[in-house]
């Protein structure tokens, strides 16, 4: 048999390296602006590109596609050669899949700040982006798949199974999850409308965090952890029964994070069964991963690399036994909306992705550079802080959820809520929001002390250069040699029947529980009082999408006493037939806005967006001064009542002719009722005089941004308003 | 006693256990036991009291005994004794249900995996998780039974259900409550002190609409004489307690102020009648004079546009 011999491409996996290290660290900062900004709502006064509803898809973004998705990148672009014995199928694809990575990542910190947002959670970045995701991600699969096939080592490792799956999964959510139909260069509407929508985007949100957040990761274990150790991982049969039951089960549970939702009752109920028969799955990956240090306990001492991977392995089993719990709909009623969560996936996030990530690259840096690492002694203040920081942000965290969650569902004894104001319960947890803050900071405050090691490895290191290996090509394998063989040994030698099973897998959950939500009438019962949304209505609820009002407000009232005493009537399915995409949202850190409308007066909103203290004092929203001021560009309006009606909304043809009349009617009569506050009257046509006076152009009040908004808040969930007053009033007479 | 652990595991396991018996087998209410009856805190110390001597007796009987064996009973007995530590039934549980191949014997299932240099062990599924895997299946299964093979309940159920009891329990209460202020009784507040809170009240949350001196910005002039939905106690109660016309007027401030608190405010807003704001807006609503009529003509009328609309066209 010929020896042949190889290099593997090191120079792709630094540059992957490099990029987690620079993204990671301004996804980090990003976040810990948004901390800051629950304490001092306005820090970022006036600058609608630095507003927290803005920045919050990007700090999300940059975390899990930038600092993630290149650290998996690196990860498998590592071990993948190693563990296949070949280079990269193609250096042009790695490099394709490098670039065009940093470039979508680009264009995402570019178009979120001003606004180009679609606002699926994890999903928000517009159309174009999306086909550049879709290209970039075929491309990378493509490579991984093309170096198997010119693999000099027989079977796949149960690493390579976890990539193919991560590439499988991620391939089918992304362009499911993203079919949406284009009105402009930069603006779509989701083809799924309302509980459909909600039901696909949680199938996506739930299996990114599957399939982006944990699988690649299980695979990096499975390569760094023995590697780091030189110890045999723990066992062979674990690792492929937790590996098929673990992407088999984790698509079902997607419908947990819609619990006490208008999703229908069934669909719920699968997702809670899946999640809680997800717990052993997850917890395998966890327990092969700590066996396999059996016996290398005491390197785990004194190797950075191996304390960080203890942490990263030991958090993802906390979060993964947290997860299943959280989908009891008792404990999901209390958790779900608040800070909890934020503590959950911060537990994931910080733990499990960041300290692997740490830990890889405190294990690869020294060894491509071929020096070794500078300061153990940083690394080990690196492990501390940051491990102080993650107790610092979880905890305070927990504690807030469940304080303000409790809160919520307070009552008196005579009917009443106790914190019938919402801003008293968020005061309540401002102390917790404090040391979040500062949790965050000292886990940055290690990020960078990582940063200055790694910058004085390299320096003391040499070039990276690819690196010269030797293996014996494949030969076919003779029937006798494979006589006898399990079913599973010939599946690790076929790499395209290990992906179509796979596929096969992970597709059965989605499509038991996301076809019938779509095509059975009966799952969303219609309600004949609900009508589409009238065109001033629409661009406003564009401006809500644009300005990320969601990543705070709910729209999702739950059938619980305490929501409806406090919101009004619970949220129907019916109601949301016309909401493409949903903006049903997933935490609360202000109060729920399904029917907002009415509620307030038009002057109220004005006010309260100009100047969210001047109307709720204590409140930690910040103003959006600039809806005030800014000229409302309403141009393309017919184009984006065209597309609904594309996806089905029954806007009629002189309803799409008449569209620009029926605003300015519409805005008109918002104006006139903004003229009913004699404050308002004065100021306002004093700034129009002295406009007129100076010769400066003066946009009317009629034009402006801020009035489609009220247009928007006014109609939310008035459609089938029962006005509660009726009830007490009818009593006292 | 010898296998339930040493001493100082065994006093405080068996005391904890009789004091969770005590706290419950005795109602007493909110508190736990030990502190609404004192008397039983003597009951715990002497039940404390009484582990340490049958320690202390037991202990000293093994030593009178122990003295009177021969040597090599003393011997025998001295390695059982050794022996029985040892917590064999926990010990072989451990093993069964972790399963695992001690580290010494690794070689024997190692298998000829060499993925760049990882190897792969052969240990077996570890019994304890394999067990809780079918746990979580069979639960899974009798949860979707329960819900869609028998109906056990719906979340719309479930909503119904505590809406009732919240009723009941709200029914229950306000017959027995004393001091409930509501629109029918509401009177107008003249003590110093009522007044002094009405501001306060108004100060929080009342001044953005309507200026501290009650000269109306958004909301009304609240000095003049005019009022959109009647003035006089009853109605401006009612009107805070419920909200101003819908989409236009004021919220309902009964979420966030108690009964109390709106009849001392309403006061308050009363007190101010007849005062000059620094700027006060243009009058809005009718003249109110008649200060005997309960409530308005048009309150009485949007009641009754709300009663209706509370039969809403909802079809599901």
């Amino acid at each position: 048999m010929e020896v042949q011999q190889f290099y593997y491409d090191n120079k792709i996996v630094k540059k992957f390296l490099y990029a987690t290290l620079f993204w990671g660290i301004i996804g980090m900062l990003v976040g810990l602006l948004l901390a800051f900004m629950f304490l001092f709502p306005n820090v970022t006064d006036g600058i609608s590109w630095l507003s927290f509803g803005r920045l919050r898809p990007l700090h999300t973004n940059a975390v899990i596609f930038a600092f993630v998705g290149n650290a998996i990148f690196a990860g498998v672009y590592y071990s993948t050669q190693r563990l296949l014995k070949a280079r990269m199928f193609s250096d042009a694809l790695s490099n394709f899949n490098f670039w065009g990575w940093q470039a979508i990542i680009v264009a995402a910190a570019i178009t979120l700040p001003l606004g180009y947002t679609t606002s699926k959670e994890y999903a928000e970045l517009e159309w174009p982006i999306d086909l550049a995701i879709a290209l970039v991600w075929v491309a990378f699969g493509w490579n991984l798949i093309g170096t198997m096939i010119k693999r000099r080592q027989r079977h796949l490792y149960v690493a390579i199974w976890f990539y193919l799956a991560t590439f499988v999964t991620v391939a089918v959510l992304h362009i499911f999850n993203s079919l949406e139909l284009p009105v402009s260069a930069l603006k779509s509407y989701s083809v799924y409308a309302g509980v459909q929508d909600a039901l696909v985007q949680w199938w996506y949100g739930h299996n990114a965090v599957a399939f982006f957040l944990t699988t690649p990761f299980l695979g990096l274990m499975y390569y760094f952890v023995p590697k780091a150790a030189n110890r045999p991982v723990y066992s062979y049969k674990l690792s492929i029964v937790h590996f098929w039951s673990l992407i088999f089960i984790y698509i079902w549970a997607g419908p947990h994070h819609l619990l006490y939702s208008s999703l229908p009752d069934w669909a719920q109920n699968l997702g809670v069964a899946f999640s809680i028969m997800l717990i052993a799955p997850s917890w395998g990956g966890m327990i092969n991963g700590l066996l396999t240090l059996r016996g290398a306990w005491d390197k785990v001492r004194t190797d950075p690399t191996l304390k960080f991977m203890v942490v990263a392995i030991t958090g993802y089993g906390m979060a993964t036994f947290e997860g299943p719990m959280l989908s009891l709909k008792n404990v999901n009623a209390i958790a779900h909306f608040s800070d909890w969560i934020i503590a959950h996936v911060h537990v994931g996030a910080l733990a499990w992705n960041g300290f692997l990530t740490f830990g890889m690259v405190y294990w690869l840096v020294p060894k491509m550079f071929k020096t070794r690492l500078f300061s153990k002694g940083l690394a080990n203040f690196h492990f501390w802080i940051g491990t102080l920081g993650i107790i610092l942000y979880a905890l305070p965290m927990y504690v807030a959820g469940f304080t303000q969650a409790l809160m919520w569902k307070d009552f008196n004894p005579d009917g009443t809520l106790v914190y019938g104001n919402f801003l008293e319960t968020v005061a309540q947890i401002i102390p917790m929001y404090w040391m979040r803050a500062i949790g965050g900071s000292l886990y940055i405050v290690g990020f960078i002390v990582m940063l200055y090691n790694v910058v004085q490895t390299v320096r003391s290191g040499s070039k990276v250069e690819d690196e010269l290996a030797e293996a014996t090509a494949l030969t076919r394998v003779s029937k006798k040699r494979t006589a006898g063989e399990t079913f599973h040994t010939w599946l690790e030698r076929k790499p395209i029947q290990l992906t179509i099973l796979a596929t096969i897998a992970i597709l059965i959950g989605g499509v038991i529980q996301i076809v019938p939500t779509i095509l059975v009438k009966s799952n969303i019962p219609t309600i004949t009082s609900v009508k589409p949304y009238t065109p001033l209505e629409l661009e406003g609820r564009d401006l809500y999408i644009r300005e990320g009002c969601v990543g705070c407000h709910s729209q999702m009232i739950r059938p619980f006493r305490s929501e409806v005493e406090r919101y009004g009537e619970y949220s129907k399915a019916g109601e949301y037939v016309y909401d493409h995409p949903f903006l049903w949202g997933s935490k609360r850190t202000g109060p729920d806005l399904f029917r907002v409308g009415g509620k307030y007066s038009d002057n109220w909103h004005l006010n309260h967006m100009y100047d969210p203290q001047s109307t709720s004092s204590g409140s930690i929203m910040p103003a959006y001064q600039w809806l005030v001021r800014n000229e409302h560009d309403r141009g393309n309006i017919e184009a984006k009542m065209n597309a609904m009606v594309s996806l089905g909304v029954p806007y009629t043809e002189t309803d799409i002719d008449n569209a620009k009349e029926t605003m300015d009617k519409q805005a008109i009569q918002i104006e006139k009722n903004l003229y009913t506050n004699p404050d308002f009257a004065k100021s306002y046509e004093q700034d129009k005089k002295y406009a007129q006076e100076n010769g400066e152009p003066f946009v009317e009040m009629r034009d402006r941004e801020i009035v489609a908004l009220i247009a928007y808040l006014q109609r939310l969930g008035t459609d089938i308003k029962i006005k509660e007053t009726g009830e007490t009033l009818s009593k006292n007479n | 006693m010898k296998n339930i652990g040493p001493w100082w595991i065994r006093i405080p396991l068996i005391f904890f256990i009789i004091f969770g018996l005590m706290e419950y087998f005795i109602d007493s209410g909110d508190k736990p036991a030990f502190i609404e009856y004192p008397i039983t805190q003597y009951f715990l110390i002497l039940v404390l009291m009484i582990l340490i001597a049958i320690e202390l007796i037991v202990k000293s009987i093994e030593n009178v005994m122990f003295q009177t064996l021969s040597p090599e009973a003393k011997e025998r007995y001295l390695a059982s004794k050794a022996e029985k530590r040892e917590w064999t039934w926990g010990k072989n549980m451990y093993k069964k249900l972790t399963g695992n191949k001690p580290i010494e014997e690794e070689g024997e299932i190692i298998l000829d995996h060499n993925y760049d240099g990882i190897k792969e062990l052969d240990n077996k599924l570890p019994p304890w998780w394999v067990y809780m895997f079918y746990a979580t299946i069979i639960f899974g299964v009798i949860y979707l039974v329960r819900f869609h093979v028998f109906y056990d309940y719906t979340q719309k159920q479930e909503y119904e259900q505590e809406m009732a009891a919240a009723k009941i329990s709200v029914e229950e209460y306000k017959k027995t409550a004393k001091d409930l202020v509501d629109v029918s009784t509401v009177e107008l507040l003249t003590e110093a002190s009522d007044l002094k809170t009405g501001e306060n009240v108004f100060t929080a949350n009342c001044v953005a609409c309507h200026m501290a001196d009650g000269g109306g910005g958004i909301g009304p002039n609240l000095t003049d004489e005019y009022w959109i939905l009647g003035g006089g106690i009853k109605n401006v109660f009612n009107t805070i307690s419920e909200g101003g016309r819908d989409g236009k007027g004021m919220i309902a401030w009964k979420q966030s102020l108690k009964p109390a608190q709106i009849a001392q405010v309403a006061s308050y807003i009363l007190s101010m009648q007849g005062t000059t704001p620094a700027n006060p807006k243009a009058a809005e609503g009718d003249i109110w004079v008649d200060e005997n009529a309960p409530v308005s003509e048009e309150a009485i009328e949007t009641m009754e546009q709300v009663v209706d609309s509370v039969e809403t066209i909802v079809e599901e």
